[in-house]
């Protein structure tokens, strides 16, 4: 990525040839596996599977102070760090990029597969949406002025979604403040205007980070029920609970394409090619990360819309049908990114850390985490890192497939069931063995 | 004195670098117009480059680890000078432009450099290292620890010339 430049330090070595061999021979035998010996009846019911949380975590996940002590927590770190960006130097000690490359960016990966929805909890701008309705004395913050229509789905979220990736990976400039605080600017203008317009639907639908969070926290065991009641239950069931609207795939579509494309950008071919070439560099990464977005995105719908060519069961329309499968591929995506991200989020995340007790690169110690030195014990053990990435990716497309199986059990007629299953299942290997095939071209 | 003269050399370096960053306090702003410019600790008035142009040799701040460290044999016998890797510089012409090179973690990385200007590699290791040539060919030397593919970039030029494939 083009922060590796800017944290001053190196890339992860490629896996070995033979690593990402096996690990798609793997892929490719779980999945003819799955399809061949699992279950012919659909298994995971977001809304009947798991069991109620113990008592007193509901009461005390539900209660109001848990909640207001999230917000008061997200809100002061979010304070903390705009500090830090508007008033402190605009040198890459300065915390903010490392918060919002790192901590922010990748970091919600991991807490919402630990927590579930993690960063609707701490939303720093659906507590300012929250505080004005309050101060103003307005009505529900929940409804807005206007509804937002079906179609919208989540499509703001991806364009959001693509904006974000593009300043974090083609945008020359992403390591000055200025860029990232005109591009915060503009999200938090974005994100007030639209709840006020449209209630906090719109969060749920625009906010990049929001989406993405509570996409990737449908893999935690932490979920509710539709009356609202919390949840235990396996991440298998949870993540049949992923809302299907307009414009999931392409939210699925970003994050998979822009991965797939960092890696991609720091091999050694694009490298030579973009270091000898005339054309404007930037413009030319833009159109090749839109390239592999699109890919993903006509790909996947491709694939779902041929496994039937009946309409489905439920009376649910054909070109209805990439959008109630897009939920399959989060884990495929979830496990390319772990393991595209695993070490620089460790140690560059730990050398954030440090960054945020200096905010205005004063010599400051604030959070006594001044003097931590990463420890990069993890580039230190390539081996390990190598296997830990396959092991995420090949998890990530087990946990896949089983979904989509799921799934194809449920919506698609009888005599598509199995066969139905065809293209995406292929589809999905190719995906895996994408994404094992960039770390280790990278 | 010399000690803090070249601390205080890297510092000015590296205000001047290419959005870069070091580990400790001492970080970098580009010399793109959107970066205000920042006063590092022990900034110094000098030129960076004309301070530097008579010691070819590493001049980061943990140089003395490599300063007069003859090189041996370090295996990675795929460039001319026994196994050093050549960097040239001609009229705003710089070969090579990212060739990808095996080296051994731990082990010295030497460059020959032939240029008709003085100028500065900028290694992004963890930490980063900055190591500054004079103008004619002279010989540079520097270690990176820790694996990973770490790019070799020239400063003035703005291209990666070596991606380093530290094993």
């Amino acid at each position: 990525m083009v922060l590796a430049h800017g944290i001053g330090g190196s890339q992860d070595l490629p896996i070995p040839a033979s690593y990402a061999i096996v690990g798609a021979c793997i892929a490719l035998v779980v999945s003819f596996t799955v399809l061949a010996i699992a279950w012919r009846e659909p298994r995971y019911d977001a809304d009947r599977s798991g069991r109620e949380a113990p008592a007193w975590l509901a009461r005390v996940v539900d209660g109001l102070g848990f909640a207001a002590a999230l917000r008061v927590v997200g809100l002061v770190f979010f304070g903390y760090v705009a500090w830090a960006a508007i008033f402190g130097p605009d040198l890459l000690i300065n915390p903010t990029f490392g918060v919002v490359y790192v901590l922010l960016w990748v970091g919600l990966v991991p807490s919402s597969l630990l927590f579930g929805p993690f960063f609707k909890a701490v939303s720093p701008v659906r507590t300012i949406n929250l505080a004005f309705t309050k101060l103003l004395g307005g009505g529900d913050p929940e409804r807005g002025i206007f509804e937002l229509p079906r179609w919208v789905g989540y499509w703001p979220a991806a364009f959001g979604l693509f904006a974000f990736v593009w300043l974090e990976l083609v945008y020359p400039d992403s390591t000055y403040l200025s860029p990232v605080r005109l591009w915060f600017a503009v999200y938090i203008a974005a994100m007030l205007v639209g709840s006020a317009l449209f209630g906090t639907e719109w969060f749920e639908r625009a906010d990049p980070f929001e989406v993405y969070s509570t996409l990737v926290g449908h893999l935690s065991v932490f979920g509710r029920r539709t009356d609202g009641t919390l949840m235990l239950r396996s991440p298998l069931a949870n993540l049949d609970g992923v809302v299907p609207r307009p414009g999931l795939v392409a939210v699925v579509a970003v994050l998979f394409g822009s991965t797939a494309f960092d890696s991609f950008a720091d091999s050694n071919l694009w490298l030579l090619y973009t270091q000898t070439t005339s054309i404007h560099v930037p413009t030319l990464n833009t159109v090749v990360m839109l390239g592999f977005c699109a890919l993903v995105f006509t790909t996947f719908t491709v694939a779902t819309m041929a496994a039937t060519m009946r309409g489905s069961t439920q009376d649910i329309r054909r070109r209805d049908l990439p959008d109630r499968f897009a939920h399959a591929v989060v884990p495929i995506v979830v496990g390319y990114i772990v393991a595209h991200y695993l070490s620089l989020f460790v140690e560059f995340g730990q050398q954030t850390l440090a960054q945020l007790s200096d905010p205005m690169g004063t010599g400051a110690d604030l959070l006594g985490t001044a003097d931590w030195q990463p420890n990069n014990w993890l580039s230190l053990h390539p081996t390990f890192l190598a296997v830990s990435k396959v092991i995420a990716v090949i998890t990530g497309h087990l946990v896949g497939v089983v979904a989509s199986h799921d799934r194809a059990l449920k919506l698609l007629p009888k005599r598509d069931r199995l066969v139905g299953q065809l293209p995406l299942l292929l589809v999905m290997i190719i995906y895996t063995a994408g994404g094992l095939g960039l770390l280790f071209f990278g | 004195m010399r000690r803090a003269l070249a601390a205080g050399a890297v510092a000015v370096l590296a205000l001047s670098g290419c959005g870069d960053t070091t580990d400790e306090g001492t970080g970098t702003a580009g010399e793109s117009s959107s970066a205000p410019s920042a006063e590092p600790t022990g900034e110094q008035s000098e030129d960076p480059t004309d301070d530097a142009t008579d010691d070819p040799t590493d001049d980061d701040d943990k140089g003395d680890k490599d300063n007069g460290t003859e090189p041996t044999d370090d295996g990675s016998d795929d460039g001319p000078d026994d196994g050093a890797f050549e960097v040239e510089i001609e009229g705003g012409e710089i070969e090579p432009k990212g060739e990808r090179v095996d080296v051994a973690a731990g082990e010295p990385v030497r460059i020959v450099v032939e240029s008709d200007r003085p100028g500065e590699f900028h290694v992004h290791s963890s930490p980063e290292q900055y190591i500054t040539f004079p103008r004619g060919e002279s010989k540079v030397s520097f270690t990176v620890d820790t694996p990973g593919i770490v790019d070799v970039e020239e400063h003035e030029a703005e291209i990666v010339v070596l991606q380093l494939e530290v094993r």
